[in-house]
């Protein structure tokens, strides 16, 4: 039901039963094999996959490095500058190319094919464009992640359903109080889906970016430690990606409950709405 | 049994035709429809399903363009939707993320309005129809048939001249129709609206109208018109008195002789 969360009383009782639990389970589960692989066994090669403990005790060594603070800085500041503007872009050509079946026609096979050419190719050309700089992976991370909330916005924007679309006529409705009454509200559970997905992929144009080149960043550290074969550093920003990965989901997840608090049936969360 | 002392009809259907696609995928919807709805008055518009009646509906109210002939609405002939039609649905189309009373102040937004001038008057219907107290509840939240009412109150706002309804209640269960068909008659009189109700329901249709316009199978086309006679308000038990059953019994004639 869309009254998540309203009671929050029985919530405690039903944590162990919660989906969380079985993510927790497999904590333990993973750390065990990794610890096996590698410490125990020695089966595989410290340079290939640190120990836990090797990980455990880096992680003071990189947080604490000089600097780090405004490394993450710079990769997050690339990862939302990049959403922002793709979000925006690809929300705004969604609405556009939905309001005109010519608009579609000339251009929706046009952008759909610019999709197909992979972040990596890309980086290097707007590195020699525009530079090592923030705004280079701003733009990549835009290009990354423009397409995934433009074609949701595109197909949640036709979704209304024709009754609805035939009161709004009813009523004399112009095109654009469609759009913004009836087609917008409707396409938001779809839209958030895109940003999601746009998130990520934002995320990872920003990261790949960093890697092709970069004069900072998370992924231009990783370089380095990886140039220093510091495997263990290496790993505690992957697992720092992880923590923003999660952390971005649960953001936008978070706004979308608030704004589409009227969607019942659908699944985002279903420990949560469950109650 | 026309006779000529009428008032001139609030609504002239003239020879209307109204074909789907073309070439070999052509479909004859509605094949040369005659009908005059009277001010005042509540028709219905009876036929087997997939007959053009929700075709006919949508010419009438303007959403939909006629391939032949005219639709006159109070002496001008129309071709857009009109403000002073309301139409209604066989779903109530309830925006879920608008509460009940957004949702009926939802043509104030559209016609550029204020909303607080018509706060009074959305309360007052909404209590006329027994779900004021959901005022501030969203439509997943209420049943078919109150959303149905909550649909009807939207509809009444501007109290519309004529009132164009699809099916409303045909997605309601036997019990739920019964009391919202009740509904719809005492408020068409309450608005003093003219009224002209789509259904392949017979008895609903003889219970309601003043006349009966009945239709044949595709092409949509009319058979005859019945005229009902009962005295208003009717009240569910005229449903079992001869003269009603015999009406029932004639209409059904109708529908099954073409
Ligand atoms: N937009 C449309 N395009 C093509 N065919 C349609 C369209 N609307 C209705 N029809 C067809 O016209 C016929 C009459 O439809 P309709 O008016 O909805 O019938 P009824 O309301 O009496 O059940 C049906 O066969 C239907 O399939
Ligand atoms: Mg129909």
């Amino acid at each position: 039901m869309a009254q998540i969360a309203v009671d929050s009383s029985p919530k405690k009782k039903n944590f162990l039963r919660s989906p969380y639990m079985l993510t927790i389970a497999l904590l333990p589960i993973i750390l065990a094999a990794w610890w096996l692989a590698t410490t125990v066994t020695k089966s595989v090669p410290a340079i290939l996959l640190p120990t836990p403990e090797s990980v455990w005790i880096a992680f003071p060594r990189v947080l604490g490095a000089d600097g780090f603070g405004d490394q993450v800085l710079r990769t997050l500041t690339e990862i939302a500058g990049g959403f922002a503007l793709g979000a925006s872009v690809g929300f705004f050509l969604g609405v556009l190319l939905s309001s005109s079946s010519r608009l579609r026609a000339a251009y929706l096979p046009f952008l759909s094919a610019l999709e197909a050419i992979p972040t990596v190719i890309l980086a290097p050309i707007i590195i020699a464009w525009i530079g090592f700089g923030i705004e280079g992976k701003i733009l990549q991370a835009a290009i990354a992640c423009f397409y995934a909330v433009f074609i949701t916005t595109l197909s949640g924007l036709g979704l209304a359903e024709p009754n609805a679309v035939a009161l709004m006529k009813s009523l004399r409705a112009s095109k654009w109080q469609t759009m913004v009454k009836l087609r917008i509200p409707t396409a938001l559970p779809v839209i958030f889906g895109g940003l999601q997905l746009g998130a990520t992929t934002a995320i990872i144009g920003a990261i790949v970016s960093e890697f092709i080149g970069a004069t900072g960043g998370l992924g231009y550290l990783m370089l380095r430690y990886r140039s220093s074969f510091d495997t263990a550093a290496y790993w505690v920003i992957i697992f720092l990606f992880l923590v923003i990965g999660l952390v971005v989901y649960l953001t936008i997840w978070y706004i979308e409950k608030r704004f589409v608090f009227w969607r019942r049936i659908e699944v985002t969360r279903p420990d949560l709405e469950k109650q | 049994m026309t006779t000529m002392t009428q008032t001139a009809p609030l609504v002239r259907v003239d020879g209307v035709t109204k074909r789907f696609g073309s070439g070999d995928k052509e479909m004859v919807a509605l094949s040369g429809l005659n009908l005059e709805v009277r001010e005042g008055e509540f028709l219905s518009l009876l036929g087997p399903s997939g007959c053009g009646k929700s075709t006919a509906l949508n010419i009438m109210g303007g959403l939909l363009e006629a391939t032949e002939g005219t639709v006159t609405f109070s002496g001008e002939q129309l071709t857009e939707p009109n403000r002073h039609i309301g139409m209604m649905f066989q779903q109530a189309v309830m925006f879920p993320w608008r509460t009940t009373l957004e949702n009926v102040l939802l043509p104030v937004e559209i016609f550029g309005e204020k909303k607080k001038d018509f706060i009074p008057k959305a309360e007052e219907l909404l209590e006329m129809v027994g779900i004021k107290d959901f005022r501030d509840s969203y439509p997943w939240q209420l049943s078919g048939g109150m959303q149905q009412r909550a649909a009807l109150c939207r509809v009444l706002l501007h109290d519309p001249k004529l009132l164009l309804l699809d099916e409303p209640c045909g997605a309601l269960d036997e019990f739920t129709r019964e009391s919202m068909n009740q509904e719809l008659l005492r408020l068409q009189d309450y608005a003093k609206s003219t009224a002209v109700l789509v259904t392949h329901n017979i008895t609903e249709a003889v219970f309601m109208s003043d006349r009966v316009a009945v239709m044949s199978a595709r092409p949509g086309r009319l058979v005859d018109i019945i005229e009902v006679p009962f005295d208003r308000p009717r009240r569910p038990d005229l449903q079992t008195t001869n003269d009603f059953i015999k009406l029932v019994a004639k209409a059904r004639q109708m529908l099954e002789l073409q």
